[in-house]
């Protein structure tokens, strides 16, 4: 799994936003933010990750218990696929 | 209408300014929900939502723009006209005129409106036929703004 060509994220006023880079159209109806997590997670899946790879870095940055980092990685794995923002 | 307020996301739009100007100057796009009523009836809050552009030709009459007041303030108005001072800019919803509003203010360009689902270009003939006909809502606002304070001040009178 890695996050789609094309977008990248921004930080801007203390959020992380994803931005879709160059000329592409920037809604910012939908506009996503990403918080501290989410944002330590799309980078890990920039280079390309699988599921555990993306527990694992969780894990290895805060203090929680493995099946909670498993659900935040599945939830963020939710939102990204329904966002369009992920090549399998 | 003005914003210096907060978007949906809680984030205000000058925060997300630099990301704004950023991607115009890309040649990109900028698509939002405009916060306030003086862009009735075309642009209605939390309902309707327009997409800016790159200003690439001289600004002209009946063109809306998004652009800086001196105070930071952001704006989104309709240019009515010109004169020595500078574009004269005009809410849809409203009747007094800002005067004096220089082109090094202009941010973008409204390109087009979405209204319930529906794209409205801001080349499109109907829309064109709108903004001609703006001029006489303007004297229908001031008017009953007129009669408004004419009547305020007689019931003062007779109290």
């Amino acid at each position: 799994m890695k996050i789609k060509d094309g977008y990248m994220i921004r930080e801007v006023a203390g959020y992380n936003v994803v931005v879709p880079v160059g000329e592409a159209a920037l809604d910012f109806n939908g506009m996503i933010n990403l918080n501290e997590t989410g944002a330590l997670l799309w980078k890990t899946l920039t280079d390309g990750a699988e599921e555990k790879d993306l527990v694992a870095a969780l894990l290895a940055e805060y203090d929680v218990p493995e099946d909670v980092a498993k659900k935040d990685v599945a939830d963020f794995i939710i939102k990204m696929r329904e966002a369009n923002l992920i090549d399998e | 209408m003005s914003n210096s307020g907060k978007n949906v996301e809680g984030i205000r739009l000058a925060e997300l300014f630099p990301l704004i100007e950023e991607k115009l100057k890309n040649g990109g796009e900028i698509s939002f929900k405009p916060h306030g009523i003086s862009m009735l009836p075309l642009i209605r809050q939390g309902k309707d939502s327009v997409t800016l552009e790159q200003l690439k030709e001289e600004p002209k009459k009946y063109d809306v723009i998004f652009y800086r007041r001196a105070d930071g303030q952001f704006v989104l108005h309709r240019i009515i006209g010109r004169d020595e001072e500078g574009l004269i800019l005009c809410g849809d919803n409203q009747f007094v005129k800002e005067y004096g509003v220089q082109k090094e203010q202009i941010i973008g360009i409204m390109t087009s409106v979405l209204r319930d689902g529906e794209k409205l270009s801001c080349n499109d003939t109907k829309y064109l036929r709108y903004c001609k006909r703006l001029w006489l809502r303007r004297k229908y606002l001031y008017g009953r703004n007129f009669i408004r304070r004419v009547l305020s001040k007689v019931k003062r009178i007779f109290k």
